[in-house]
């Protein structure tokens, strides 16, 4: 018995030994060079045919779907990795309008990088497949200026039309007897040709992504020379009214309107009810303008180089309204600087109107609120030269700053001035810390126009704003509490896409 | 002895005439190409020393380079404007549309905007300006507001809920522990204690051994150290931008410990962008010297 079970592992092993040679022979023959038995003879020609790299094996359950919350730009190709991927193969992708063609690659990335994962918005942060399956984000945005690719545009775009036409016109006529299919003939013939010429001119077929227009996708795998067979998908993207990624944004704001609407109201019924912190920069601003009219010097404000758009403008703007008051009252000069036209324009009109509300609409001119200029350095430059001449007795700088924020109050402390500042630029604020009198850090400037004004809406806002940030420390301690505990649904809500 | 003006006058004329002959030195001695090129470096040379000429003073010189600047680039913005705003947003777009295009009407919209926005000029009919600049504030508003959002609360907040405790190594969890037990131990000295003392002797030995923590996270190689340090730094600089509560007892002991990481923070800044400024006097100096004079 013993004898015989020898028997036949030792015949198992010479039967697989003879397997595996034959298996390692064939492979040999096929992709290694042929070994060389015995040497040419000198100066014999000999024509050796060039092997040709075998192909790599293609990816297979290749999907493509519209991307979800997009302008219909975008679509999203997403593949199992296969086994045999290695760190040097690459993934090329190709796209047409047309199922035959002409293909453009439209991205690549090398394997073993991009996967689902990466895409946690469209799927997910628990599926099984999100480390083993690729996927990839398609975005084709046409370009936002005509003016850049005019003749590129245009004839893409009549391209489409004409696609569009063909296809009415073969769907028309799908049912049709064969005799009066012949009558289109010429016309499909005719479009075809110039939807031919069109794309030889441009060639534009499928760099862009249309909303509700049929494109194909195909993806090779490829090593070196060796590339696998292309394998396609079609799709069509869609465009969505809603950004779903941005619903917690805007669940931060219905939060916070609805807190600021609440106080509001409250502050209505109970208006001295609230409490605010001292402000030192801004107990500062009454000092500062005392000190100019006692000193008959001007007072200068310099607006940050932002434009309208920038909240750090918005609140700047507030505080200009409140400081004119101030100076009204005292009637001292008073020079409003600007580098955007808009906010001159903003700004001119609330200078005048605060000197209106207090009764001294006779101390507005329009030539005291007036533009520098709209390049930064210029800007800094025609600032300095101004605070040199005329020698302010104060200054306050409020806005968003860059790089000319030391020149400017560098020259202010240097002749002199009390110096008030206030920005979000928290890249600034160090030199506005080490050169100004006073600095209003980040929030403190919003902050500014509810503690000078001490208007009860202003103020009720304040108070929901501090409510909003007690709500927002209890969230990350509570998050970071579940998350450490392995929970991560408090993290992916506040994902930011 | 001479009096400041005409010191200055001398010195005015003293710069003028060395900048004379050293660019005619460079130009005899064939330093500087007698092209456009050799022109351009000349100029660019005088207005460099000319804006440093403010080092010592405000001076003619300075004042000249001064406007000059701030024309030039008037010059310059408004065509750039003209070019990408105007003539590609309004000009083309309606009288030049693209073949087989209908103009884009809908840009005649913006364009009376533009219009009215200019009407305060006129005292009689300016207010009609307010229309202009109710949209443009709604519209930056509506811009502005789900931006700040979404990068100073979203992100702040995805970036900061994440695990306190990244590894399993023993060390490392025992330095981060003994980190943020000493960061409380801080914060409830200085709430019981510290702020009502107010000596600064008291509150650095109590800052001890959290500081003396941090470093042996550190230089030990404690990444998670970082997140605990995220952590306590968003918190408490929130604390500090509380208005409406007074900055006392616990609040205060967090805002106080807020303004430390802000100074901090403040101080990396500084220093990061005086030596972004040092590179650009250190390529200026480089131009006058290599480009202009020739000499390294």
């Amino acid at each position: 018995m013993m004898r015989f079970r020898l028997k036949t592992i030792l015949s198992a092993i010479i039967a697989a030994s003879a397997l595996l040679a034959y298996a390692e022979n064939t492979a040999f023959s096929q992709d290694g060079p042929l070994p060389q038995l015995m040497p040419f003879p000198v100066n014999t020609h000999i024509e050796v045919e060039t092997p040709q790299p075998v192909p790599l094996p293609p990816i297979d359950r290749l999907e493509a779907m519209d991307a979800p919350d997009d302008a219909g730009n975008t679509v999203i190709l997403s593949w199992p990795a296969p086994r045999d991927e290695k760190q040097e193969q690459k993934y090329i992708i190709e796209a047409t309008s047309d199922v035959g063609g002409p293909w453009r690659q439209v991205a690549s990335f090398s394997a073993m990088t991009s996967f689902k994962a990466d895409l946690p918005r469209v799927f997910g942060w628990n599926a099984p497949d999100l480390k083993t399956s690729h996927a990839i984000e398609i975005n084709l945005a046409p370009p936002t200026r005509a003016f850049t690719d005019k003749l590129d545009e245009s004839n893409y775009k009549k391209n489409l039309k004409l696609k569009d036409t063909l296809k009415q016109i073969e769907d028309s006529i799908k049912d049709m007897a064969p005799a009066e299919k012949d009558a289109f003939a010429d016309q499909i013939a005719e479009l075809r040709q110039e939807i031919l010429e069109l794309e030889n001119k441009a060639p534009v077929t499928a760099t862009r992504l249309e909303p509700d227009h049929h494109y194909y996708f195909r993806v090779i795998r490829s090593e070196g020379e060796r590339r696998s067979p292309a394998i396609g998908v079609g799709v069509i993207p869609r465009g969505n009214w809603f950004d779903s990624g941005k619903l917690n944004n805007f669940a931060i704001a219905l939060v916070l309107a609805g807190l600021i609407i609440f106080y509001v109201y409250r502050t209505r019924k109970k208006p001295d009810n609230i409490f605010i912190r001292r402000i030192p920069g801004l107990e500062a601003v009454e000092d500062a303008i005392g000190r100019a009219t006692e000193m008959g010097k001007p007072i200068f404000f310099v607006h940050g180089l932002a434009d309208m758009s920038s909240i750090s403008t918005v609140a700047s703007v507030n505080i200009l309204g409140k400081i004119t008051e101030r100076v009204a009252e005292y009637g001292t000069s008073f020079k409003v600087t600007n580098k955007d036209p808009v906010v001159l324009a903003v700004s001119q009109e609330t200078v005048k109107e605060a000197y209106l509300r207090m009764g001294r609409p006779d101390l507005y001119r329009d030539d005291d609120v007036f533009f520098v200029s709209q390049d930064q350095f210029s800007y800094a430059t025609g600032v300095e030269g101004m605070i040199l001449r005329e020698k302010p007795a104060s200054i306050f700088y409020f806005g968003y700053y860059f790089a000319e924020a030391l020149l400017l109050t560098e020259t202010g402390a240097h002749m002199g001035a009390i110096q008030i500042s206030g920005t979000d630029s928290y890249t600034q604020l160090p030199f506005f810390i080490t050169t100004c009198d006073y600095t209003l850090m980040g929030e403190e400037l919003y902050a500014a126009s509810a503690y000078l004004s001490r208007d009860p809406k202003l103020l009720a806002s304040l108070k929901a704003q501090d409510l909003m940030k007690g709500l927002i420390i209890v969230f990350i301690i509570v998050g970071v509490i579940l998350s450490t505990a392995g929970v991560d649904w408090m993290t992916h809500i506040m994902e930011s896409f | 002895m001479m009096d400041a003006h005409k010191k200055d006058l001398l010195l005015f004329f003293a710069l003028v005439l060395l900048l004379t002959a050293a660019n005619v030195f460079l130009f005899a001695t064939g330093r500087l190409s007698a092209d456009w090129e050799g022109i351009g470096i000349m100029f660019a040379a005088g207005i460099s020393i000319s804006l440093y000429s403010f080092l010592y003073k405000d001076n003619v010189l300075f004042k000249a380079v001064e406007h000059l600047y701030v024309g030039v680039a008037a010059g310059y913005v408004l065509s750039v404007y003209w070019y990408t705003i105007f003539f590609a947003d309004l000009v083309e777009p309606l009288i030049f549309p693209p073949p087989g295009e209908s103009p884009a009407w809908y840009r005649l919209a913006p364009l009376a905007l533009g219009i009215i926005l200019l009407l305060r000029v006129s005292r009689r009919i300016g207010w009609i300006s307010r229309i202009s600049f109710a949209f443009i504030m709604g519209f930056y508003s509506g811009i502005a507001i789900p931006n700040y959002i979404q990068t100073m609360i979203v992100q702040q907040l995805q970036y900061t809920v994440t695990p306190l405790f990244r590894h399993t190594d023993t060390y490392e969890f025992v330095v981060q522990t003994a980190f943020l037990a000493s960061v409380v131990l801080y914060v409830t000295l200085d709430w019981l204690l510290l702020s009502s003392l107010k000596r600064p002797w008291a509150n650095a030995l109590a800052l001890l051994p959290a500081a003396a923590l941090l470093m042996l996270g550190i230089f030990g190689g404690v990444s998670g150290i970082n997140q605990i340090m995220v952590l306590l730094g968003v918190v408490c600089v929130l604390v500090y931008f509380f208005f409406s509560v007074e900055h006392k007892g616990l609040v205060g002991s967090g805002s106080r410990i807020g303004i430390y990481f802000l100074m901090v923070s403040f101080g990396a800044s500084f220093g990061y962008t005086i030596m972004a400024r040092m590179s650009l006097l250190i390529e200026r100096i480089e131009f006058l010297l290599h480009d202009w004079l020739g000499i390294i």
